[in-house]
């Protein structure tokens, strides 16, 4: 009953639309047309999320999922890392570079994450990039990563529940963070300044807007604002989805265009941005 | 003069200044050699060396640079407790004052950016080719008063506010309110002090021309 061009729709659609669709008996055949399903480096990455969330009480997740897991190498590796069965994974896929990597101290001593950043660098120099902005995207990625790496040591949490990844395509490239965490909005209410924030959306419009940042005393955070500036001011896209909802921006730092969506329950935090600088015309995610 | 070489730090793995955690990472080595080097001789003056560095991140900034700044404020209690508490490494009192150097632009534009944000400024001091301080652009803010202040304090090797009343009366009539304005950058640390009964004389971190940095764009 799974037709080839079911899966193909799915591709397409959000995460969260698809736990809806497998919530709604939609995605409960395994059928292999033989095709590999092609899942954006976002979507295939909160998929896993779901998975590792669901932390093997939903076998019908993992079930009605067979088909992606099978099918979509991204999935696959980015579930692995989260369900903590690997640590690094670099595919090949219609000739662009995909890798994902758990995400870790991160400081000095983390020889592999650095290894995996300039890994990064290099691809996007290697598909035309040049050096200044390559490493401007790199550095984008750290921030965010570092981000998670901050939150789970504060949380206690000595098993790394995240995962980073990049991906380098010709004239662009896009990366995703995703842990599986307390989320932005209980995250910003450990400051005073942001503790009364009403919903996710408004946290998330807070970070986005004012730099809204957990640590007490300080003038605003960063991490989001590197993001934007090298990212989204160079023709790209920022998603960010924590709670139940998530926003897509455009644009630039002072004139930003934001769309709000509502999603189902997502318990954790998940950012994403691609770009194409070179290119007049944003385009889907690759 | 203490030098933190940045390039140093990064150089064993990785050439990205970016993120906290390698920040506090570098905090830790930092404060260790600031301690090592204080254990043989009087000198408070750190200067972050960033030749050969290509690009610093702002939550990097934040748990090197701007930490030490802060443990030198702590050292002479201008740092608020909010300031603290915001922190992105563990603060301590160390007396030291704080200069970058070796800055290219895209670091001289993250270093404006974290101490404007947080309403405070740092000197960025122009090396000659003999490995000399000659002169330093001023990057994040403080008021016109004291940035003129700064300018004619760095004319001299050191400054008292009778000094510069002397030769500037007719900019401020006063020697109280030229002994104010060296107090304010004292406790900014632009201007280093020593006290002698109730003289305050102090030293500028860099002699020769001072002038705001250029608006930079990272684009």
């Amino acid at each position: 009953m799974s037709a080839p061009s079911e899966i193909q729709s799915i591709t397409t659609e959000d995460a969260g639309h698809i736990r809806g669709a497998i919530a709604a008996g939609r995605l409960t055949t395994s059928e292999s047309n033989g095709q590999q399903t092609q899942l954006t480096l976002t979507a295939a990455v909160e998929l896993a999320g779901y998975l590792a969330q669901a932390n093997g009480t939903m076998e019908t997740v993992r079930t009605a999922l067979g088909q992606l897991v099978n099918g979509c190498p991204r999935f696959r590796a980015a579930a692995q890392i989260l369900e903590g069965r690997s640590t690094e994974a670099s595919l090949l896929f219609d000739g662009h570079e995909v890798e994902l990597h758990r995400i870790g101290k991160m400081d000095s001593t983390d020889v592999v994450w650095n290894d995996y950043l300039q890994r990064f660098s290099d691809a996007l120099i290697g598909k035309g990039m040049d050096k200044k902005f390559a490493r401007g995207l790199a550095m984008s990625l750290h921030e965010m990563a570092d981000n998670v790496a901050e939150h789970a040591m504060e949380n206690g949490d000595n098993i790394p529940r995240n995962v980073a990844g990049w991906h380098a395509f010709q004239g662009g490239a896009a990366f995703v963070v995703l842990d599986l965490g307390r989320g932005i909005r209980r995250s910003l209410a450990e400051n005073p300044q942001w503790s009364k924030l009403a919903s996710d959306r408004e946290s998330l419009r807070m970070i986005l807007r004012r730099h809204a940042t957990r640590r007490i005393g300080l003038a605003e955070g960063n991490g989001f604002k590197d993001v934007v500036k090298n990212f989204v001011e160079r023709n790209g896209v920022l998603r960010i989805r924590s709670g139940t909802c998530e926003v897509v921006a455009e644009g630039t730092l002072t004139d930003s265009r934001e769309r709000y969506i509502a999603l189902p329950e997502f318990a954790g935090t998940r950012a994403s941005a691609w770009c194409r600088p070179y290119s007049k015309i944003i385009g889907e995610e690759p | 003069m203490i030098v933190i070489s940045v390039k140093q730090l990064l150089g064993a793995t990785t050439q990205f200044g970016a993120g906290a955690s390698l920040g506090r990472d570098h905090f830790a080595q930092i404060v260790e050699r600031i301690r090592q080097a204080q254990a043989t001789t009087a000198d408070d003056l750190v200067c972050f060396d960033y030749t050969g560095v290509e690009d610093v991140s702002a939550s990097y900034v934040k748990a090197t640079l701007l930490a030490v700044h802060q443990c030198g404020r702590l050292a002479a209690g201008t740092l608020s407790a909010g300031e603290v508490l915001g922190a992105r490494a563990s603060i301590m009192p160390l007396e030291v004052v704080v200069l970058a150097f070796g800055t290219n632009d895209d670091v001289k534009v993250c270093l404006n950016d974290v101490f404007a944000a947080n309403g405070l400024a740092i000197l960025a001091a122009d090396v000659d080719s003999n490995g000399q301080f000659v002169g330093a652009e001023l990057l994040g803010v403080t008021e016109a008063k004291a940035f003129r202040t700064l300018q004619l304090a760095a004319r001299y090797d050191e400054v008292t506010a009778t000094l510069l009343h002397s030769a500037n009366s007719a900019e401020l009539n006063g020697v109280t309110g030229w002994n104010n304005r060296l107090a304010e950058l004292h406790r900014q640390l632009l201007l280093r002090r020593q006290t002698s009964g109730r003289q305050h004389t102090y030293r500028p971190l860099v002699k020769g021309e001072i002038r705001y940095g250029k608006v930079l764009s990272r684009k």
